[in-house]
């Protein structure tokens, strides 16, 4: 319990519970939430600083940041910045209605849009060498794929993960392929403020608006990271229906079309099997049991079936291919 | 421990595809291989496996054997998942995603594997079939799918070509959708069962060789046989000529079915040892042979522990004193006189001057100078 960090607050806030990422907090029947951002405390007074922006431009599809006693953004904490916000006090969002992603990637547009505003992304680009992380993610699926290659008898997990290595691989190809195409390596992408979490428990419906409340890897980057996660997060629920992630991604561009590149890069980031690796080094690691793993890992090989064929057609449609 | 017991340390094989050889001197086996993919669907269970065809034919042969290439046709029955669905429709693919995000964002990678402990039995759920002497007529359960698989093998043998036999076929569920087929096949020699052979040009010792076996790294089901094969072989007269030493180098491969589920099951374990026989003559002088051939016997193998197995073989060693070219080139192993005697060969005269014109008109037959003729004598 952060008690130190709460006394820097004038409020007289009281701890509910601690979450995954976050305490939840309440004062007077308000609700906040106390964040831990792992950046260097300049970066992430950097970040709350656009998010007071956004806040000053009336954007109600972000929470508020609350400011300590003496006026600090931030309150560093073991190597951690420890930072205070709203948090919506209505139900969660409705993530089985597809109607709900096409609202979301409206919002998420006018969240990207309006950060572009600010004096510190002016003329920002991103400077994240995509190509080289993705490059290396797939060097180590071909590493695991090696360990657990060489043992003799396998669990359920290394037999599912081993039987779709070909497939997740050749996705992975051709998302860099993709990245490639948008020359992801040198001309860079305008950067804008990002949310980098989308987990629908998170996000909030209060008076028939949405609030993304998750803060806690909030930064900067291109636009289309922020896009293809959101839909990533999503479209799992919708079986990957073309019309719904179809629609989502017209509702984004409804007032700014995607640039060719980012065109590319969208798919590049639909493409990339990254819960197939992240999956594989959990149980490497011995962060999670073969058991709870083969589950997800089936259930991911079963989207993916659908995901695959629906990617294909907006790949079409995107890039006229 | 008597001096013949041994203690076999075998190492395991990899697992081999198409096919794995285990070879004998008198028996050889073949582990076939494949993997069948089923997908989309999902394979809920595996029902059986049939042998519908096995054709084979030698490509080619010499005085030890022959390379035999052929193929076994099976039918496999299985049942597939009438719903595939997702069990997940819950936020944690979301939560999965931001995570992964967040991976690369920290360069998160992986440091140190977990100790991923090998050979734990039944570490999977998936199934796994053993069919011994498998049917040859088509089950009608489920889906079924045909398969052929092909093999080659060098195969010891002198007068009849071994027919090979489907002893054994492992089915296992390889992942969600692949099936994986083991089909274990046996060719054995008909040659050297008897003891009762005798030939004038041969000599008979009957050597056995007992010892346990033991693998590490896996744990024994059961036991299918250990096939030896000799290499290297060398033979030598002893310091005083009475005795042969007939060496050789054995390569020991056990055949086993392993406990542990979610791979191949058909597993082969090797390593070599020497081998020494002491063989009296039977002649007064003693000779070079020409041909040793081994011949399986008797072969006893009894399962100690998971790890370990007491065998017993007994063997037939063929010692083939002299050997000559039949008619088409081949050696055969038949005895015939051989003449010795000293053969004297002279050496050309050198040639006097004008001898050429010398020699007209005299006896051709009467040598120029006896007595400077030069005689080289080699005694054989």
């Amino acid at each position: 319990m952060p008690e130190s960090a709460l006394s820097e607050y004038k409020l007289g806030l009281k701890a509910i519970e601690r979450r995954n990422n976050y305490w939840l907090l309440e004062e007077d029947g308000k609700r906040f939430a106390l964040w831990k951002h792992d950046w260097e405390e300049k970066d992430t007074e950097n970040v709350l600083e656009c998010l007071e922006f956004l806040n000053k431009k009336n954007l109600k599809s972000l929470p508020g940041l609350v400011r300590t006693a003496d006026k600090r953004r931030t309150i560093p904490k073991d190597g951690k910045n420890l930072f205070l916000s709203s948090f919506p006090d209505g139900e969660a969002c409705d993530s089985r209605n597809g109607k709900v992603v096409q609202s979301l990637t409206g919002a998420l547009f006018e969240i990207h849009e309006k950060s572009k505003d600010w004096r510190g992304l002016s003329g920002s680009k991103d400077e994240y060498n995509y190509i080289g992380i993705l490059q290396r993610i797939l060097f180590e699926l071909l590493q695991y794929k090696k360990i657990l290659g060489k043992k003799r008898f396998h669990r359920d997990f290394e037999l599912i993960f081993l039987e779709h290595f070909d497939f997740f691989y050749s996705q992975g190809q051709e998302s860099l392929e993709n990245m490639n195409l948008a020359g992801f390596g040198s001309p860079k992408m305008d950067a804008v403020f990002l949310l980098n979490s989308f987990v629908p428990r998170l996000i909030f419906t209060v008076d028939q608006q949405y609030i993304f409340s998750d803060m806690h890897r909030i930064g900067f980057g291109p636009r289309v990271k922020d896009l293809a996660l959101l839909l990533n997060s999503f479209m799992p629920i919708h079986a990957w229906n073309m019309q719904i992630l179809k629609e989502a991604i017209e509702k984004y561009q409804e007032e700014r079309k995607l640039s060719p590149d980012e065109r590319h890069i969208l798919i590049a980031q639909l493409r990339f099997p990254g819960r197939y690796w992240l999956y594989a080094l959990q149980y490497l690691s011995g962060e999670k049991e073969s058991q709870p793993l083969e589950v997800l890992l089936k259930d991911y090989i079963l989207e993916w079936r659908l995901r695959d064929k629906s990617l294909d057609a907006i790949q079409t449609w995107l890039l006229g291919e | 421990m008597d001096k013949n017991k041994r203690i076999l340390e075998l190492q395991l094989e990899d697992n081999s595809i198409p096919w794995q050889l285990a070879e004998g001197d008198s028996e050889t086996w073949i582990v076939l291989r494949q993997r069948v993919v089923i997908a989309p669907e999902e394979i809920e269970d595996i029902q059986g496996a049939s042998v519908l065809s096995s054709s084979w034919k030698i490509v080619s042969q010499d005085s030890e054997g022959g390379i035999c290439k052929g193929s076994v046709g099976i039918v496999v029955n299985y049942k597939l998942k009438e719903h595939s669905s997702m069990t997940q429709l819950s936020d944690s693919a979301a939560a999965e995603e931001s995570l992964f995000q967040e991976c690369l964002q920290k360069n998160i990678k992986l440091v140190t594997e977990k100790s991923i402990s090998e050979g734990e039995e039944n570490g999977t759920s998936f199934s796994s079939l053993i069919i011994k002497e498998p049917s040859k007529t088509k089950n009608i359960l489920g889906e079924e799918r045909a398969l052929d698989l092909p093999w080659q093998a060098r195969i010891c043998y002198t007068e009849e070509a071994p027919e090979p036999r489907v002893a054994l076929i492992h089915l296992f569920q390889e992942g969600i959708s692949t099936i994986s087929v083991e089909v274990l096949l046996k060719l054995e020699s008909k040659k050297g069962k008897s003891r009762d052979i005798k030939e004038k040009n041969k000599q008979l010792h009957f050597p056995s060789d007992e010892g346990v076996a033991v693998i590490s790294g896996d744990k024994i089901q059961e036991l299918i046989a250990l096939v030896t094969k000799r290499s290297f072989k060398s033979i030598d007269c002893g310091t005083f000529g009475q005795i042969l030493h007939v060496k050789a180098v054995i390569r020991y491969a056990l055949l086993y079915l392993s406990v542990n589920k979610g791979g191949p099951r058909i597993q082969i374990a090797t390593c070599f040892k020497e081998e020494e026989n002491i063989l009296k003559l039977y002649s007064l002088l003693p000779y070079q042979p020409a041909q040793q051939r081994y011949y399986l016997l008797s072969s006893v193998l009894t399962k100690i522990d998971v790890q370990r197995a007491a065998y017993k073989n007994e063997f037939m060693l063929e010692v083939v004193k002299d050997m000559v070219p039949d008619e088409k080139g081949s050696c055969v192993s038949e005895e015939i006189p051989v003449k010795k005697e000293n053969v004297i060969m002279s050496v050309n005269t050198r040639k006097m001057p004008f001898e050429k014109w010398l020699k007209k008109g005299t006896n051709k037959a009467q040598p120029l100078n006896k007595n400077k003729t030069v005689l080289c004598i080699k005694l054989q």
